[in-house]
């Protein structure tokens, strides 16, 4: 039984030997006499079946100009089984051919096919994106799902690994182009020019971000402010000149407050106890992922959850500093939003400084009001928090 | 029995600990050269293995005992670098450019991303031994990233705070505290040309010290603190190296900003001046309009299921007068509140820039959805009338947007027995007369 199994197997190894040096045969061999200005059309091979497909790149149509590429199967038909659309500007800066097609508005319909290495395609798909009038954007994970190639010479060298490696490259030299372009654009911007890099802070966190515009540029700067009053709302946000989710992929956020000489940082506090863990969240550069970080509030009354939010890595600082503070003073409160990881601060991202003016109000909020003993001010309750 | 049991566990966790090797030791098992690629496939949260079809080349960079780079020539046509997170003591080599890293672990190479929450993302596993499942494998990576934190403190230690020491030292030699000041010198990072209200310039201070060392703040390339600095200022504020003009050309005696500067320090108080004129060539924006109404939260205590109307926009009277300001023409603006008279703000811009003004009335909110009819839309508020007069209102550029808001939408019926919600009305647009 053994022996037979063995002979069996030679058999079959043989033949598909055969199979594979031989050369393979399609429907459109004809398409190899015809010529494009981009040297696409011809009979291609897919790399999964080994079976013949036929890509024409047509240019005009009805007097029309299309830049379409279209993908016969089986055999030569009047209409093809898919026409897919050049990305005109990938091509004419780059000389990237990217041809794709929706077959459905969802991102599961979405196909793209990308030149690889002159007569070899890779199929594309992804699962984030619907469609959105032109091909998916840089941002999405691109899946090679098989490759054509014309010349069968290449099937050797060019495998769905090879294609993904290739396909990461030229979108990762795209989306580079993309970046700076965004961010020349930006740049053009008066507000952005002027703080990128920074920290810049305000009395309300929609002035400082339109709700809504995380990557869009949609308040005036006008109530950005250098000087605030301990006892109201103290935000702050910053800008970046490239987001920290491209620039530092993978990585974490950390921010410190130094004031009056002392400093704190969210990274240390975070892992001082459960306690700390629970108040102090991760932040991750993933979400980061515009020019303008989230808003953040060293302390203010968020109207949607009716009750008041602190960074209590900041209140833990004007804590340790409450032994100085005086009313009609002013401090200078520095921010400072650093890349992290693994315990370590990296590069800084954005730095600012305040003046936080302790007035009257402030007092009150901070250590109390006299009139009203049964409402404990913040540092009292704070001290309660540590003591636990 | 309980202390033999003690002692097995004791044992084990002993031998748990040290079954982590860095990276050191873990890539002195391998040579480099090509690799087995084992792809991980992702199918609606199930993750298996796949064999590539070809190798890959990998090699390991040793510098004296330390192995400081794996290369991954990808599909063998990408060149990937990655360095060594610890040289001392590694625990993977990471990308500068990329969320990748790779990890050897008993000559297994792991390619993958890794997030502190949810553990490492698996890409492929370069191997010529056996792939286990990948909830196996993430659970090896995951407890060797673990484990060997802990395992680096020491070395990490050592270099926050090799690090820390050189920022003092850097701090030390650019702080001005304990330095005797010669002079200070305060200068515009860039020639401002055209400053108004609102105007941002930045600011930088040189200390030149006894000894003739020139001190700068970062802004001018240096690494003086801003924070050492103590400052006095007339038409606006300054703060972390940026002066801001004021909002309003009442708070710019002079028509002129003005700065003193000196290191919180020095008892001497040695300052440093900068002045500049302001010549308003900057547009002047306001915004008068009124807030939309809050849409209705039907089945929220202390909420009605109607939207609220929108505020009016404010009807302003704007008195517009031309002055002559160091040889041009600029208008001088004085903005009051149409009906109590008061003052609301006073400006002055060149004549060749422009004043926007948005006085338009608040949309009305939604109504919403309750157990029964659907609330009321409120009213859009209506836009707010501006009058421009005065000497300078011909020559004055202006930009006015003053329409109604628009009604609230009516909320929708729970069922096809209720009602929707009535619209709210459009809000009038305002009157610009000039």
């Amino acid at each position: 039984m053994k022996k037979i199994t063995t002979v069996l197997t030679l058999a079959i190894l043989f033949v598909f030997g055969l199979k594979t040096n031989a050369q393979l045969k399609g429907n459109f061999d004809s398409f190899n006499e015809e010529k494009d200005e981009l040297g696409i059309t011809g009979q291609y091979f897919g790399k999964s079946d080994k079976k013949g497909y036929g890509f024409k790149f047509v240019k005009e149509a009805d007097g029309k100009i299309v830049n379409e590429l279209h993908y016969y199967e089986k055999k030569k038909t009047p209409q093809p089984a898919l026409k897919l659309t050049l990305k005109e500007s990938y091509y004419n800066k780059n000389k990237v051919k990217l041809f794709y097609v929706w077959m459905t508005a969802s991102a599961s319909g979405y196909v793209e096919v990308l030149e690889v290495d002159p007569g070899v395609f890779a199929q594309i798909q992804q699962t984030q994106y619907s469609s959105n009038g032109g091909p998916a954007p840089l941002e999405a994970n691109r899946k090679v799902t098989d490759v054509y190639i014309k010349d069968q010479a290449k099937f050797e060298t060019w495998d769905v690994e090879t294609a993904q490696a290739k396909v990461d490259l030229i979108i990762a030299s795209l989306n580079t182009e993309k970046i700076e372009k965004e961010t020349a654009e930006w740049m053009k911007n008066e507000i952005f020019a002027k703080n990128v890099d920074k920290v810049v802070f305000a009395a309300q966190w929609y002035h400082l971000q339109k709700q809504g515009y995380p990557d869009k540029l949609a308040v005036s700067g006008a109530d950005f402010k250098t000087e605030l009053d301990m006892g109201g709302n103290m935000n702050f946000m910053a800008f970046f000149s490239v987001p920290p989710s491209v620039k530092y992929p993978g990585q974490q956020i950390n921010i410190e407050y130094e004031m009056a000489g002392k400093k704190t940082n969210r990274e240390t506090l975070r892992k001082k106890s459960a306690a700390w863990s629970n108040m102090v969240k991760i932040l991750e550069t993933k979400n980061f992922e515009y020019r303008q970080s989230p808003t953040r509030a060293i302390r203010e009354y968020n109207q949607y959850q009716s009750q008041f939010v602190q960074d209590y890595a900041a209140i833990q600082l004007l804590y340790d500093n409450k032994d100085k503070l005086k009313v009609g003073q002013t401090y200078d409160f520095t921010v400072r939003v650093y890349v992290h990881r693994d315990g370590e601060n990296g590069a800084v991202l954005a730095e600012g400084t305040v003046k936080l003016k302790y007035t009257e109000a402030a007092k009150k909020v901070f250590e109390g009001d006299p009139t009203k003993p049964e409402a404990k001010g913040v540092f009292a309750q704070f001290e309660q928090f540590l003591n636990e | 029995m309980k202390s033999i049991f003690s002692f097995i566990l004791l044992l084990l966790a002993f031998l748990g600990a040290n079954s982590q090797e860095n990276q050191n030791e873990e890539l002195g098992k391998l040579t480099s050269g090509n690799f087995t690629v084992n792809k991980v496939l992702e199918n609606n949260g199930n993750f298996k293995f796949e064999t590539a079809s070809k190798q890959w080349p990998i090699s390991f960079t040793k510098v004296g005992n330390n192995y400081s780079e794996v290369t991954v020539n990808r599909a063998g046509i990408i060149e990937e670098k990655y360095q060594a997170d610890l040289p001392g003591f590694p625990a993977y080599y990471k990308s500068e450019t990329s969320d990748i890293i790779i990890t050897a672990i008993d000559k297994k190479i792991y390619y993958y991303s890794y997030s502190v929450k949810t553990g490492a993302s698996i890409k492929y596993i370069f191997s010529e031994t056996k792939i286990k499942n990948y909830a196996d494998e993430k659970a090896t990576l995951d407890n060797y990233r673990n484990s060997i934190k802990e395992l680096q403190t020491t070395t990490r230690t050592q270099r926050i705070e090799e690090n820390n020491a050189l920022a003092a030292k850097q701090e030390e030699e650019h702080t001005l505290k304990g330095k005797i000041i010669k002079s200070i010198n305060v200068v515009p990072v860039t020639k401002p040309s055209e400053v108004g209200l609102l105007s941002i310039i930045a600011i930088g201070v040189e200390v030149t010290l006894d000894n003739g060392k020139v001190l700068k703040t970062k802004n001018l390339g240096g690494f003086t603190p801003y924070t050492d600095f103590e400052s006095e200022v007339s038409g606006g504020d300054f703060a972390g190296g940026d002066f801001k003009v004021a909002d309003d050309s009442r708070k710019i005696p002079g028509d002129k900003i003005e700065i003193a500067v000196w290191s919180k320090y020095d008892d001497k108080k040695t300052k440093g001046k900068f002045s500049i004129p302001v010549n308003y060539k900057r547009d002047v924006n306001y915004n008068f309009s009124g807030n939309s109404g809050a849409s209705g939260r039907g089945g929220t205590v202390g909420y009605s299921i109607n939207g609220k109307n929108g505020e009016d926009g404010k009807s302003v009277n704007i008195s517009v007068t031309t002055i002559q300001l160091n040889g041009e023409p600029v208008n001088k603006v004085v903005i009051t509140d149409k009906y109590s008279g008061n003052i609301i703000a006073e400006s002055k811009l060149n004549t060749n820039y422009t004043l926007n003004i948005n006085a338009n009335g608040g949309n009305g909110g939604n109504g919403s959805v309750d157990f029964g009819n659907g609330g009321n839309g409120g009213n859009g508020g209506n836009g707010g009338n501006v009058t421009i007069t005065g000497t300078g209102a011909s020559s004055l550029k202006s930009s006015i947007i003053n329409k109604g808001g628009t009604g609230g939408v009516g909320g929708n019926a729970k069922t096809q027995s209720f009602e929707k919600g009535m619209n709210g009305r459009n809000g009038n647009n305002g009157i610009i007369s000039k």
